[in-house]
């Protein structure tokens, strides 16, 4: 009979400094414990992310307070559109870091690995490299190792892999959709 | 405990599937009224047994189940009251959708908007316009997911909604209209 009985505890840290909601690590829930003690949910976090890049040696959101990711919240969406006009208006652009090869067999189409972070948006699908306009289709997106975030988003350091017969990328060229 | 035989404490429509009170249940559609202000969160639970087995579960927490049927007015005065305060801050339009995330659905170059309804409900069919600096962008939701499920995502509730083309330029914290 005693088997029965069940403790039930929930998974989150608590509720989220700017909305409220759940904020879970978590199966991919992405919060992050702010330095006052508070967090912030993984959809707020995704807000922000694009301000405060992870780098592997910290996430710079972990330093704010619910203050300050408040006012960075309500700053956002003006920095957001500021940086869409200094790239005219693209949906979402790349900066590329580091470009390698991988060779496959003769019958399969070279495998590039660009290695960079997004500036804003999301980038997967089809995107553009802005130097030569060569279009590039995106097959996967893996965040570097040790850091945490969801394929393609802005702000984390990631590998995109396009699978191209030649691809005129360099370190600093920018990928924009 | 089923819910077989109960009635909404709100409307007294007979119901099934409901939404659970502390000592009633709500239909649905009572339900929709306060979701404004007692909006469903998403999170995980871990369950433990005396015998030390253990899973890990997500569940909706429904904060509706906190209240009794003696607390639906109040609630209900809530729900207007927030209602009125959001139609101040936003404006006129039909409903507004604020966008949690927007995906790109893999192979069919469909791109998916998490988010919420702040205001009104959106249905299959509605027209999302979303203001930038550069000027006003327009999509169309194909279908609607959203939970217990149903044609329309209704206000304070959490969901998907599928649009018919690719939409780059709508980011998550993005307050989407529809007239």
């Amino acid at each position: 009979m005693s088997d029965k009985r069940e403790r039930v505890r929930r998974m989150d840290m608590g509720p989220c400094a700017l909305c409220s909601r759940p904020a879970r690590s978590v199966y991919g829930g992405g919060a992050v414990r702010l330095a006052d003690g508070g967090c912030l949910c993984g959809d707020c976090v995704r807000r922000l992310r694009f301000l405060y890049p992870l780098s592997p040696s910290c996430d710079p959101l972990t330093r704010l307070d619910a203050g300050d990711a408040r006012s960075a919240m309500n700053g956002a969406l003006d920095r957001l559109e500021d940086l869409r006009h200094r790239y005219g208006d693209r949906g979402a652009v790349f900066r590329i870091d580091a470009v390698t090869r991988e060779r496959r067999s003769p019958f399969r189409q070279t495998l590039w690995h660009l290695h960079g972070i997004g500036l804003y948006g999301r980038m997967e699908g089809e995107a553009t490299l802005a130097r030569t306009g060569a279009r590039i289709r995106i097959l996967s997106a893996r965040v570097d190792p040790g850091l945490y975030g969801q394929g393609g988003e802005p702000g984390v350091p990631m590998t995109l892999d396009a699978a191209e017969k030649d691809l005129d990328a360099v370190p600093g060229d920018l990928l924009v959709k | 405990m089923g819910d077989r035989g109960m009635v909404c404490a709100l409307c007294g429509a007979a119901v099934s599937g409901t939404v659970r009170l502390r000592d009633g249940a709500l239909c649905h559609g009572c339900a929709g009224k306060l979701r404004i202000s007692f909006p469903l969160a998403f999170t995980w639970v871990e369950r433990t047994t005396d015998a030390g087995s253990a899973d890990e579960r997500p569940v909706w927490l429904d904060p509706l189940g906190s209240l009794s049927v003696s607390d639906l007015p109040a609630a209900l005065e809530k729900a207007e009251a927030e209602r009125d305060a959001r139609r101040t801050r936003y404006g006129d339009a039909r409903a507004y959708f604020e966008v949690d995330d927007n995906r790109l659905l893999a192979e069919a170059k469909e791109h998916a908007l998490f988010g919420r309804v702040l205001l009104g409900e959106v249905r299959a069919g509605d027209r999302l316009t979303v203001r930038r600096r550069s000027g006003v962008y327009a999509v169309t939701v194909r279908h609607v997911e959203a939970p217990p499920g149903g044609p329309a995502l209704g206000e304070g509730c959490t969901g998907v909604l599928i649009l018919t083309e690719e939409a780059p330029f709508i980011y998550p914290g993005d307050r989407l209209e529809i007239e």
